[in-house]
């Protein structure tokens, strides 16, 4: 492995490569920060052009765009409360209160450090472990991963302000969307309606777009403008010693994490974000202030988003099977450029799988020092007026949502989720909750079926197999904690 | 409360008529087996469930003295909301959000019949407007500039195959190359 590190910092070292490095960082931060601009579309775009590169420029340039747009994701998700990317959905839920109270600074400095921390602990971790990793995600199977989903639903279901009722109807709509399309296992039709479009589902970026980006602009039209003056006078400070130490917990438990769920094929940065923040409530002594701007809230999934999408290259690189979309269309990058990512790929082409780790390494410690100056930059925006701001971003809600499948359909449906998100902030409705729902429901339904069709049918399969047995009598006591702390208030 | 009565009637309804229709999607075939149908069903009478508990306790609480109190809270609320808008904004228009989303709708309307620059232009023009932009001239230049940018951005150098429109419009679509 120390050879293959070497290498790794020789081939970093050269000119070319670490212009590339920090041309990669300027396009992810401006993408990642830019709303409807996600890492993957940036990947896509430049995918043509990586044709006629080698293949360790190509995918340094590729996996540190990747990097790099998850991070400034966050910018938007505080700034606006519209995630740049997916993966800074969660950050949306105490950055953008904190933004609100007239402390935007704070909260992108708490995001900025975060994200370098968790982006770090997650590449260390992935070139000490790989494959370790690698082996221990390989042990999973069916019934882990269902069990692994019906936690991260139950906690988002009791993340509901104090409203279980209501979270849970939230979960449960989101998953209801989440089946509409095709199944994926038998080909059949499920409220499809006779639609082509609904054939192929709706798509998780109108949902995100709408619910989060086009009902805050209907919002903000509604509303003063109170905020944005506040926000002009106010400085960004990324390292605030004193507050690190307050949350330097809640970084490293994110951070861990996010590792693990990155690492678990399939799941992502976006659902890792959510689940770490789940945690940081459920075992916070005061989780009602959550939702209302506190550190925690975004040092959590911002901290567990970086880390998880370093975890996700871990499928990926080691076993072929990508961890996320992004991932997903590294992986068809790989195959572009005739290689096939795998155990194999680990033996053949350790210089640049190792050049990848040492450049994502740098993405991470650079963010820290181009963070500042890039947001204030992207502040600039702040002074803009919102008879600009506003069309500006209605358009690049229409963009992102076009681009992503080049359907109109999905527009429409954007629309729609606008309308829905706006009348559902109104009335205090966990809107979050759908969101996770639409995440966790196809990967909840998929790994139960398929457990059930590989156990004949048998049910106890979730019970005879320890991790699966664990995390479901987990999620079994987080559902019902509500009712036991108020059990055990009555009785006192 | 109010909202929680609207909800859980909204949900019951919606539950209901998913039901009816998750009995198109077929079954499994063998025992044992989840289907395509089991899932969605679960889900569906599992919201049904929650929806008619929301009704019951919303129906409850009507009744309680409680919520008058927060009825009286929340009114303060609107109202402080609406004087708040009357100090630091001067939308002109009470409800513009809504005439926001018309200008949306009509947006994703046209842009198949007029290409993605003309929509823009027209899009930023009513939204920049609603959105309390006084000057004319500023108002217009904006639009173009706007529709200009994102058109050049998104089609000539993204390559992203944006709606072209037909006949004058795809003329004018057809600039950005």
């Amino acid at each position: 492995m120390l050879e293959g590190l070497l290498l790794g910092i020789e081939n970093i070292a050269q000119p070319f490569h670490l212009l590339l490095l920090f041309l990669a960082i300027a396009i992810g931060f401006l993408g990642g920060a830019t709303p409807g601009i996600s890492g993957a579309m940036l990947i896509l775009i430049l995918l043509p052009i990586t044709y006629g590169m080698e293949s360790i420029p190509a995918f340094l340039l590729m996996t540190s765009i990747y990097a790099a747009s998850v991070y400034s994701g966050s910018i938007s998700a505080i700034l606006f409360r519209t995630p740049g990317t997916p993966e800074a959905i969660a950050t949306v839920f105490d950055g953008y209160p904190m933004a609100q109270k007239g402390q935007p600074g704070k909260a992108l400095g708490i995001a900025v450090t975060s994200s370098a921390v968790g982006g770090i602990v997650g590449t260390i971790i992935l070139m000490l472990l790989t494959p370790v990793l690698a082996d221990f995600a390989l042990q999973l199977s069916s019934p882990e991963y269902f069990a692994l989903a019906v936690l991260g639903l139950t906690v988002v279901a009791s993340l509901s302000d104090g409203d279980l009722v209501r979270g849970l109807i939230g979960t449960l709509l989101g998953i209801l969307i989440a089946s509409i399309g095709i199944d994926p296992l038998t080909g059949s039709d499920r409220f499809t309606f006779s639609s082509i479009d609904l054939r192929s589902g709706v798509g998780l970026v109108p949902i995100l777009i709408g619910l989060f980006a086009v009902s805050e602009v209907l919002r903000k039209a509604s509303e003063n403008n109170s905020i944005q003056q506040k926000m002009e006078k106010l400085k960004i400070k990324i390292l605030d010693i004193s507050l690190f130490r307050k949350i330097s917990k809640t970084i490293t438990r994110s951070s861990l994490i996010g590792t693990f769920v990155g690492i678990l094929p399939g799941i992502g940065a976006t659902t890792a974000s959510v689940v770490a923040y789940s945690e940081e409530v459920r075992w916070s002594k005061d989780s009602k202030k959550y939702g209302t701007g506190v550190p925690e809230g975004i040092a959590a999934p911002e901290s567990a988003n970086n880390s998880a999408a370093m975890g996700a290259l871990v499928p990926l690189l080691a076993l072929g099977i990508p961890g996320s979309v992004t991932t997903a269309i590294i992986l068809g990058a790989f195959v572009l450029h005739g290689l096939q990512p795998g155990p194999m790929l680990l033996a053949n082409e350790q210089e640049l799988i190792y050049t990848i780790f040492i450049g994502l390494l740098i993405v991470n410690i650079m963010m820290l020092f181009f963070a500042k100056p890039f947001i204030s930059m992207f502040q600039h925006i702040l002074k803009v007026p919102y008879s600009i701001l506003g069309p500006s971003i209605l358009i690049f809600c229409f963009l992102g949502t076009f681009a992503d499948r080049n359907s109109m359909f999905d527009v429409w449906m954007m629309l729609l989720f606008g309308i829905l998100g706006f009348y559902l902030a109104k009335i205090k409705f966990p809107v979050a909750t759908i969101v996770l729902g639409v995440v966790l429901g196809p990967i909840a339904e998929e790994e139960l079926r398929k457990s059930i069709q590989i156990a004949g049918g048998d049910y106890s399969i979730f019970f005879t197999r320890p991790i699966s047995a664990i995390l479901l009598l987990l999620a079994v006591v987080v559902l019902l904690l509500p009712v036991i702390r108020k059990v055990l208030s009555n009785k006192k | 409360m109010k909202h929680n009565f609207v909800l859980s009637i909204v949900t019951i309804i919606l539950s209901s008529i998913f039901l009816i229709f998750s009995l198109q999607i077929p079954s499994s075939d063998l025992p044992g087996q989840i289907g395509p149908r089991g899932w969605p069903v679960a889900v569906l009478l599992l919201m049904l469930m929650l929806g008619i508990i929301l009704l019951i306790r919303s129906l409850k609480e009507k009744t309680d003295e409680t919520i008058e109190k927060s009825d009286q809270i929340t009114k303060t609320e609107i109202k402080e909301e609406n004087s708040g808008e009357n100090v630091e904004s001067s939308p002109g228009f009470p409800r513009r959000h809504w005439i926001i989303m018309g200008v949306l709708l009509l947006y994703v309307f046209i842009m198949p019949w007029s290409g993605f620059p003309f929509a823009t232009f027209i899009l930023s023009l009513l939204s920049a407007w609603l959105l309390g932009m006084k000057k004319k001239v500023n108002i217009f230049i904006m639009a173009f500039v706007s529709s200009l940018v994102f058109s050049f951005i998104f089609i000539t150098l993204l390559r992203i195959p944006l709606p072209r429109g037909i006949n004058l419009f795809e003329n004018i679509s057809l600039l950005f190359q």
